[in-house]
């Protein structure tokens, strides 16, 4: 993959182009200042029309990793022809402050070797003020442009840090290492980092810091923000002498908007070497537990009052800043018709926002074993306290018990070997960090679709709401318009009246009024008033057909003859009259209803 | 395929239900007796044949755990979430997965005009809400029948509150029913890049159990967006949808083109 760098190639919000003369060779260092164990990069630059690749000769006093991190090669068009300028980046770190004469480089160009210029590195202590520029230049071949800060490379916008917070130690004592992660923060530049790697750190004992809630803060470097996202780690020493924190690296990528495009790039930062000298621990004292830092004891014994062969629990605390799992377990004087046995030892951070702080609590079983009151004589505990540069007792106790004699019934002994088998598999079965499995279930079947069901239950009511809506709008106008009400009723009432004409004592002149009623009903005329004239003139002028008004008056005239005559009117002939009637008025409600419609 | 067709045959009939039951305690039989992976396989056959209970998702999610298969453990654990939203047990075990992830990455929260909804239906069963709706939805309309029959300013009043509600529910039980489309990561590491391709600059790792929503597919790339607003181009393969509806291990698994569930 190729790597961009500022000071030669495309420069993240602009391009800067080179000034390098024709068939030379150019190496210089980036950072200017180099501080011992702090990897740097050594860049080679040659500039020709074919350029083969550098040859890096070993160099005294620098590892450098022989493999460039940087390879960038560039093609321009130039009045003299075609100009190729191949550029590499070389990690490189030294483990002593003192000057490195960096030799010639000799690069293949235009088939003829072509060297760099011999110059001076100057190495500085991790502490040392850098020196004047214009007293030690330390890169003299390096390009002018490239010494404004106000430009960002892609090796700027994702740094790593290592930072300690002592370099001279005791074994054990702790250091405070912060592996610090900075992203630039730039409208134009996205900056996703996946992939971190933890510091190599032979010889030392490492624990991590819960960081508990995680606010990432924000710092300026050159003018720019950066969000800095921090882990610290705790190491302890293990031996004696010069220690190494190997560089920790970084992976990411970084998208940098240009105008209406995007320049993507992977970046992989990498840290600095740290180095930590390590001093033996002076001769130690007999109680001497094991613990180097700064550390506190707190005790208990609780309950002060017990029964014979019932155990208390002593409980020892020791806090502090050292390494917890360094700590050996205080030595605890033996007490005549009393059994001590530690029951449990638990180390846990304890929230301290000054320094990391560990707790180790000793929990032992104190079983009396004989009635009376019995003394816990003090206990010492020892550490080496590397401020002081000597070891520090404390004392904690005693204690008194008060035991009381136990009933004959209550003397047991519990024997722990039986049984044991059972009672871990039952262990193993409810100690799983999971809840278990459920064996009971209901309603298991093959889940169908519902959509035929949902569209219906949409639709239904809404057809079942119309239907309620039509029926009931018809029964208000019923109600309230009389005219429409005789009108719609009409046919009913004389159908049902001709039905039963037969109850009827005059079962003619009933037929007679039966078609009056229907015709007043339909025409909104008084019942009364109407003659058969009368019908005859309102059913022509409703449109009746001639046949019908025929038939409507012949059976009305039948009717009053039958009545005035007094004349006897057969079963058959009546049966004729109500069908001839039922018939009319059935073809009647069907004209008037297309009529009125 | 005869037995397939046979227990569909079953199911119709009423007696899919009891075969049903009876290859639940199969595979419980097998979890008790440490034989995950048969007891994950048979879990996962009744998925396949349709089954959707909160339980089954339950148990195939406890069985992938034990097989250390965090995605699709966490991925049955959301589903049995979803069908049951208050069941303790399974919310109590996806905790516990998502603690032993890597990233250890939050629940994509849904959209903002979702949200609303979200919480009004985040407690209840998709058959719950489902039902809800259509019960004020049949409500509406009986007051609104009610209202044509006998005209009242309360029964006015009582339809226009039931059709916002009606509204209100429906949109909750659409949503309910169409959740958004959320994977959980099967593969140790997937490699999440700016674009659908292999050549595509990689922008950022998602890691075995961790949730993403999926927002488009194209071909075999989906884009994904996590909780903390990473989105990026992904393979598909590498993710289980939650679902509905329910992917498997296999994922190509369906009722139709599978064998019965007596068959091993």
């Amino acid at each position: 993959m190729h790597r961009m760098n500022l000071l030669l190639t495309l420069f993240v919000f602009g391009i800067l182009t080179g000034t390098l003369p024709a068939a030379e060779v150019n190496v210089y260092v980036q950072p200017d200042t180099v501080r011992k164990g702090q990897v740097f990069q050594l860049i080679v630059e040659a500039r020709g029309e074919q350029v083969s690749e550098p040859q890096l000769p070993k160099i005294d006093g620098l590892n450098i990793n022989t493999t460039p991190n940087i390879t960038e090669d560039r093609w321009s068009l130039s009045p003299a022809g075609q100009e190729h300028i191949k550029i590499r980046g070389y990690r490189a770190y030294a483990e002593q402050a003192m000057t490195i004469t960096i030799p010639p480089i000799t690069v293949e160009i235009d088939g003829k070797p072509e060297q760099s210029k011999t110059f001076q590195l100057k190495i500085l202590e991790p502490n040392v003020a850098e020196p004047a520029q214009s007293t030690t230049p330390s890169t003299p071949n390096k390009p002018s442009s490239s010494a404004g800060n106000t430009q960002l490379s892609w090796d700027d916008l994702l740094i790593a840090q290592s930072e300690v917070d002592k370099t001279s130690v005791y074994i054990q004592q702790p250091i405070i290492l912060r592996l610090k992660r900075l992203e630039i923060r730039h409208p134009r530049v996205q900056v996703r980092v996946y992939e971190e790697t933890e510091p190599q750190t032979q010889g030392f004992y490492v624990t991590a810091i819960d960081p508990g809630t995680f606010f990432p803060t924000t710092t300026t470097i050159n003018g720019f923000e950066y969000q800095v996202t921090e882990c610290i780690r705790v190491l302890y020493p293990t031996q004696s002498g010069e220690l190494r924190i190997e560089p920790w690296e970084c992976r990411g990528a970084a998208r940098v908007r240009d105008g209406l495009r995007f320049i993507d790039n992977e970046l992989n930062p990498i840290s600095d070497v740290l180095l930590i000298h390590v001093k033996p621990l002076p001769p130690a004292p007999e109680s001497f537990s094991g613990a180097v830092g700064k550390f506190q004891l707190e005790s208990s014994l609780e309950p002060r009052e017990t029964t014979e062969g019932v155990p208390v629990v002593l409980t020892l605390r020791v806090q502090g800043n050292g390494n917890p799992n360094a700590i050996g377990q205080p030595k605890i004087p033996e007490v005549q018709n009393v059994t001590m046995s530690l029951s449990d030892t638990t180390v846990s951070q304890v929230p301290n926002p000054s320094e990391p702080t560990f707790e180790k609590v000793f929990r032992y079983n104190v079983t009396p074993l004989k009635s009376g009151e019995i003394l816990i004589p003090e206990f010492e505990f020892t550490y080496f306290d590397p401020d002081l540069e000597t070891y520090v007792p404390q004392k904690s106790g005693p204690f008194s018990l008060v035991v009381k004699p136990a009933l004959k019934s209550e003397k047991r002994f519990i024997d722990f070997s039986k049984s044991q088998g059972s009672e871990q598999r039952q262990v193993e079965i409810l100690g799983h960090d999971i809840n278990p499995i459920v064996l009971e279930i209901s309603g298991l079947s093959a889940k169908h679709s519902n959509r035929f069901f949902t569209w219906f239950a949409i639709v239904f009511p809404v057809a079942a709401y119309s239907v309620v809506a039509l029926a009931a709008s018809r029964q208000r106008k019923l109600k309230s318009n009389p005219s429409y009400a005789r009108f719609r009723l009409a046919k009913r009432r004389a159908l049902t009246k001709l039905k039963n004409i037969k109850d009827s004592s005059d079962p003619v002149g009933e037929v007679y009024r039966v078609l009056i009623s229907f015709l007043a009903d339909k025409l909104d005329k008084a019942e009364a008033s109407l003659t058969t004239s009368d019908i005859e003139k309102l059913l022509e002028d409703s449109g009746v057909n001639d046949t019908l008004r025929a038939t409507v008056l012949r059976i009305l005239r039948k009717c009053e003859r039958s009545r005035y005559a007094s004349a006897s009117v057969s079963p058959e002939e009546l049966d004729a009259l109500v069908q001839g009637a039922t018939a009319v008025v059935t073809e009647l409600e069907s004209h008037f209803r297309s009529t009125r419609c | 395929m005869l037995m397939t067709q046979l227990l569909w045959i079953c199911v119709f009939t009423g007696i899919g239900s009891q075969a049903y039951v009876e290859e639940f305690n199969r595979a419980n039989s097998f979890y008790m007796e440490g034989e995950y992976r048969r007891a994950a396989d048979v879990y996962e056959r009744l998925v396949v044949e349709g089954v959707e209970h909160p339980v089954v998702f339950y148990n195939l999610g406890n069985a992938y755990y034990k097989l250390r298969q965090l995605g699709y453990a966490i991925a049955n654990y959301h589903r049995a979430i979803y069908l049951k939203p208050n069941f303790t047990m399974a919310k109590e075990n996806l905790t516990t997965c998502i603690t032993e992830t890597r990233q250890k990455l939050a629940l994509p929260e849904p959209q903002s005009w979702g949200k609303v909804f979200y919480f009004l239906h985040s407690s209840f069963s998709p058959k719950t809400v489902y039902y809800l709706a259509l019960t004020i939805w049949l409500g509406l309309w009986a007051v609104l029948a009610y209202h044509s029959i006998r005209p009242s300013r309360m029964s006015i009043v009582l339809a226009l509150f039931l059709a916002i509600l009606s509204i209100t529910s429906g949109i909750s039980a659409w949503q309910k029913a169409h959740p958004p489309r959320l994977a959980v990561t099967c593969e140790p590491e997937v490699p999440v890049r700016y674009g659908p391709g292999d050549a595509e600059t990689l922008r950022f790792n998602l890691y075995e159990g961790d949730r993403a929503i999926i927002e488009e597919q194209k071909d075999d790339w989906v884009r994904v967006a996590t909780a903390n607003g990473d989105r990026g181009w992904a393979r598909r393969k590498d993710f289980l949808l939650v679902g509905p509806p329910y992917e498997t291990r296999t994922k190509q698994e369906t009722p139709h083109n599978k064998e019965g569930i007596d068959k091993q």
